[in-house]
């Protein structure tokens, strides 16, 4: 059934980070086909308070003729573009009026650091190490030197980063914790209370 | 104020404020240090503290004391340079470097010795010009702030124990050790934990201090240009490419910011008024050789200060490990004790037990016997003062190659200290000494330590030597013949390049190095305030990152964020037609700006996709090359066509400016005939010769996004394509044919095709003999290497090998060169050349490629035909007038050096 009349909207929100950010707002289609997307509505800067506004109407996110309300989200990109938030979705009450929506969006702190650990990419590093010196080693100039040197080293990493190896010869080994700063700790020795 | 500490890596917590970097940069400032050492943080933090601002890049990443965990498995990856696989070529030599904010300064044993004396003299003699007050006074402003202190009785451990006492009673030649006595360390209290004051001596030195109480770099000098009130900025993770130079005058640093697997991730340009390098010795070198600054001296007069030792097995318990590693020093045999030449310090150290697996020389059952007895062992080192004997090339890879041989001099101190030290041990009770040679690992009886100086002498190969202070390469000298900086520490030929560090050196110092290293950076900071380049301008150049003025440099993501943010220029939409000739016409729709490199081109809007590595964008950028051409239909609308360069497809559209929701005004290009008319475009001009698109498949304002990409009519010449090429090599405007001696040099080449420039391909070498016979050698990827033979001819620079190609080179400039390798395409009737003809090249005395390339054409041996556009290659056909039709691959070359 067609429709004489147009529903629009008007998103407003503020933004509390202190820089001029730009705001897009999308609505979140169904992803059962993999040739769907989000439907771009509309797009503004924020002020200096960071306020912002943005209007559509129907038409824009409409792909079918079943498809109800829209399903408003925002992405917070920086003045470079880079995404630096998305929002939760909120959905108009009617989709058959004019209606304001507001979103108040507080960007985290903490948005750029993840809860990783230094030490994941430490296997990463030392296959990385191994292909560089191929372009700066004649490993053929000595083989049997060479050799001898490879697999005394694998012999060293396999036994001797071994914790079980480490007591069998009683060495005392590290004095804090693998992730040390995930834990409260002192920074007392051990062989001191030995 | 309070700077920031960047990096790549991704953390949750660190105890300086530090932030992820997700984007390239460009920074313009008054300073630029690379390297964080011991010389690059001092030079950074003084420059900020005279109010200059200041960039300081370091390879490593950022690793506070608190992620410093004392497991050699997690510490020595993160922290040493190249993960501790750190070789001289011959794999006889390993060398341990930091590779961490704060440079080896986080990883070292804290052992600081003033530059001694007979050193000073030594150096101002080889012209360097620093007075011994001079470095009195360096040596106390940075002994203050790192607080270098004497080890207390209280803080020596059994381990440095047992070398004193071994110094108390052992004989020399009949003559007692006189020269020996605790080190001075730089310890003191933890700004992290208020409770530590001093040294915890755990032991772990080599894995970064976990207490912040070592006075490294990074809990100094860093640490208080984080916290200065002047603009300094830390970059980690930053692999310094090249610096770039003008006529005397370094503008800039190109950079980029790399995973732990060596990946590039995003890039940096720093222009700067002043540039030091302070890599640290090898690194320094092997980067002034990678930005193509012409001193033969680069690379030359390496010493490593190479360090076997010796163990002494105890009955008792000594727990080595358990105390300062490096707390007491004899040094009777060395130059602190005034010897002038050679010498050598015997350093009590004690080493995790990873480590001193690698260094024990034996295998199997025995190394498991040896090392079953960890917790028995007293150990030293002889730090033998080496001759600079040493150099650094570039690999083809760009790395450095470290050649180094032990000279006979250096080999008979090694044998004297390790036979000396030996006998120390049997002298205090030691049932057995184990040597760092693999023929005679274990020693145990007095009588058989002759048996040891024996085997260095006749097998010197099977020493097991470490060096933690390789030095030299870019030495101070006053002759820039024979030198490459000036007692300033200035490269010569340069107003504001600094080169300071361990590679300065111009001799061996005969002791630890760090305190050296940081006094010399603190005389030569002021020297550069003192001096400051006042009428230098600050480059604007933006290198190689991306920029919404050079799209082509972008990562796809990138360019999405970019079209998100950025407005289309509507007032250009009238300019986007391009010329209406159908070929390169010099001067009218394409021109060349010799001194930038930069390629004018209207025939087309050129375009790109974004510069990421992934297979799938790598692939788009290698065959997926196209072009788009607009013509003006009326004065709101364009017709236009999209052409593949290696696909014969010509996909009509229609350019017209709309709004879009979301968008603003943008170019909506669509395609007019099936199949390509579901696809559209959407276009943003950015400047008259600059668009950022959006392809899309589907109903316009509702389509998929297929991919980003961008558009150019002007472009560097690193991005030219095959008519580019084609056009400066044919164009006596553009380019000249090099005599001999212009090509003599070093020249790294990349394929041209219309699509991409590829990654360095090969690498060529111009160069007179002894005998002055022009040679030239070539070595194609690492792979196949060998010799052409080089005629200069006709106003035709040629050379050839033994297959029927053979390579032509016209010059553009004195460092940027097009060449093509190329043969005859028409196919001749064999009976065009005759066995005949062949005798007679012979009996005139022809070259060798000359009669193979006969035989070839007598039997015919050509490639099949093909089509005029091959598609998804670089090979590519011409038909040239004065030529004749030919096939083969274009290239670029630049010089090296």
């Amino acid at each position: 059934m067609s429709k004489l009349f147009v529903a629009t909207y008007a998103v407003k929100g503020k933004v509390q980070d202190g820089s001029k950010l730009y705001v897009e707002l999308l609505d979140n289609d169904q992803h059962w086909f993999d040739d769907r997307i989000d439907d771009l509505l509309g797009s503004a800067w924020t002020d200096n308070s960071g306020f912002f506004e943005i209007s559509f109407d129907d038409s824009l996110y409409k792909d079918n003729w079943f498809e109800g309300k829209p399903e408003l989200f925002l992405v917070i990109r920086d003045n470079l573009g880079k995404i630096i938030h998305k929002t939760g979705i909120q959905s108009p009450s009617s989709p058959d009026d004019t209606e304001n929506i507001t979103f108040d969006i507080a960007i985290p702190d903490n948005r750029s650091l993840a809860d990783n650990n230094p030490y994941d990419s430490a296997n990463t590093s030392r296959i990385a190490a191994f292909a560089r010196i191929g372009d700066t080693i004649n490993f053929t100039e000595n083989i049997p030197n060479s050799t001898r040197l490879l697999m005394q080293t694998l012999n060293a990493w396999l036994l001797y980063t071994n914790e079980t190896k480490w007591n069998l010869i009683g060495y005392d080994g590290p004095q804090v914790e693998r992730y040390p700063w995930r834990h409260t700790h002192s920074h007392k020795l051990k062989w001191n209370n030995l | 104020m309070q700077n920031t500490i960047f990096g790549i890596e991704e953390f949750e917590k660190r105890a300086e404020p530090y932030k992820v970097i997700r984007n390239d940069i460009v920074r313009n400032v008054d300073v630029c240090v690379i390297g964080s050492g011991a010389a690059g943080a001092i030079l950074a933090q003084k420059l900020s503290a005279a109010g200059k601002s200041v960039v300081l890049l370091e390879r490593g990443g950022y690793y506070d004391g608190e992620s410093m965990n004392q497991r050699e498995s997690d510490m020595i990856s993160l922290l040493w340079k190249n993960s501790g696989a750190n070789f001289t070529s011959n794999l006889k030599i390993a060398i341990a470097q930091g590779s961490c904010l704060g440079g080896s300064t986080v990883i070292n044993d804290a052992v600081c010795f003033r530059i001694p004396d007979t050193v000073i003299r030594q150096w101002n003699a080889l012209g360097v010009h620093i007075s011994k007050e001079e470095w009195d006074d360096a040596n106390d402003e940075v002994s203050d702030r790192i607080n270098v202190a004497k080890v207390t009785e209280e803080e020596l451990n059994e381990n440095a124990k047992k070398l004193r006492e071994a110094c108390s009673v052992t004989l020399v030649d009949g003559n007692p050790i006189i020269a020996h006595h605790t080190n001075e360390r730089n310890c003191g209290p933890s700004w992290t934990d208020p409770e530590l004051q001093s040294c915890v001596q755990c032991g772990f030195c080599h894995l970064g201090c976990h207490y912040d109480t070592k006075q490294s770099m990074l809990v100094t000098y860093i640490h208080d240009a984080v916290h200065s009130d002047v603009d300094f900025t830390a970059y980690c993770n930053c692999e310094v490419k090249k610096i770039t130079h003008s006529n005397g005058i370094a503008t800039g640093v190109e950079g980029s910011f790399v995973d732990n697997a060596g990946n590039e991730k995003y890039r940096i340009q720093v222009n700067a008024k002043v540039i030091i390098v302070s890599a640290g010795a090898i690194a320094s070198s092997n980067l002034l050789q990678k930005s193509r600054i012409a001193n033969k001296n680069i690379g030359e007069g390496l010493a490593l200060h190479p360090a076997p030792f010796v163990m002494g097995h105890f009955q008792e318990k000594v727990y080595g490990n358990r105390g300062i590693p490096m707390s007491y020093t004899c040094h009777e045999f060395g130059v602190t004790n005034n010897v002038k030449t050679g010498g050598f310090l015997i350093e009590s150290i004690f080493l995790p037990i990873f480590q001193l697996a690698l260094a024990v020389p034996s295998f199997g059952v025995d190394h498991a016997r040896l090392m079953a007895e960890y917790n028995n062992y007293a150990l030293a080192g002889i730090m033998v003062r080496d001759e600079p004997v040493g150099r650094i090339i570039k690999t083809f890879g760009d790395n450095p190659q470290v050649l180094y041989e032990l000279a006979r001099d250096t080999l008979d101190d090694m044998a004297r200290g390790m036979s000396i030290l030996a006998r120390m041990w049997f002298d205090i009770g030691a049932d057995y000494v184990i040597t760092s040679h693999g023929d005679i690992p274990e020693i145990r009886t007095v009588q058989d330590i002759p048996k040891l100086a024996k085997a260095i002498q006749n097998n010197p190969d099977g020493l097991r030597v470490g060096s933690a202070h390789p030095q030299g390469g870019n030495k101070i000298g006053e002759d820039p013949a024979k030198a490459v900086v000036n007692s300033d520490c200035r490269m010569f030929g340069f107003k504001n390049l600094y080169v300071c560090d361990a590679s300065v050196f111009p001799t061996a110092l005969g002791v630890n190095p760090q305190l050296t290293v940081m006094a010399l950076a603190a005389l030569t900071a002021n020297k550069i305030v003192a001096n400051w380049p006042s009428d230098v301008i600050i480059s604007d150049s933006l290198g190689s990152v991306c920029d919404v003025s050079q799209p082509q440099y972008c990562l796809t993501a990138t360019l999405g964020e970019m079209f998100a943010v950025t407005k289309h220029k509507e007032e250009l939409f009238g300019k986007l037609e391009n010329s209406q000739s159908n070929e390169i016409v010099p001067d009218e729709n394409w021109r060349f700006d010799k001194d930038k490199l930069m390629i004018h081109n209207n025939l087309y809007w050129k375009g790109f996709y974004g510069r990421d590595t992934n297979i799938m964008t790598t692939g788009l950028r290698m065959f997926g090359g196209f072009f788009k051409r607009f013509r003006k239909l009326n004065s709101d609308s364009f017709s236009g066509v999209t052409k593949p360069f290696d696909v014969p497809v010509f996909a009509k559209s229609l350019a017209k400016q709309k709004t879009l929701a979301g968008y603003g005004t943008i170019i909506h290009l669509q395609y007019e005939d099936a199949p390509y008319n579901q696809a559209y475009d959407v276009l943003k001009m950015i400047d008259e010769n600059t668009i950022l698109g959006k392809a899309f498949l589907g109903q316009f304002g509702r389509g998929q996004l297929l991919f980003d990409f961008s558009m150019s009519r002007k472009y560097h010449a690193d991005f030219m394509g095959e008519d580019d090429l084609t056009t400066l090599f044919y164009s006596d405007q553009y380019s000249h044919t090099p005599t001999k001696d212009e090509m003599v040099g070093r020249w790294e080449g990349s394929l041209v095709s219309d699509s991409i420039v590829s990654p360095r391909s090969q690498v060529f070498d111009f160069e007179y003999s002894g005998n002055e016979e022009y040679q030239m050698q070539y070595n194609f990827a690492n792979l196949l290497r060998g010799y052409s033979e080089v005629s200069v001819n006709n106003d035709l620079f040629r050379f050839d090998d033994y297959t029927p190609f053979h390579d032509e080179l016209r010059m553009i400039r004195d460092d940027f060169v097009v060449g093509k390798w190329v043969t005859d395409w028409s196919l001749l009737p064999a009976s065009q050349f005759s066995i005949q003809e062949l005798q007679n090249l012979v009996n005139s005395g022809a070259s060798q490629s000359q009669i193979i390339n006969s035989i070839y054409r007598i039997f015919n041996l050509r490639v099949p035909r093909l089509p005029q556009e091959i598609g998804l290659s670089f090979l590519n056909v011409e038909n040239n007038p004065q030529k004749g039709s030919r096939i083969g691959l274009s290239y670029i070359l630049k010089r090296m050096n």
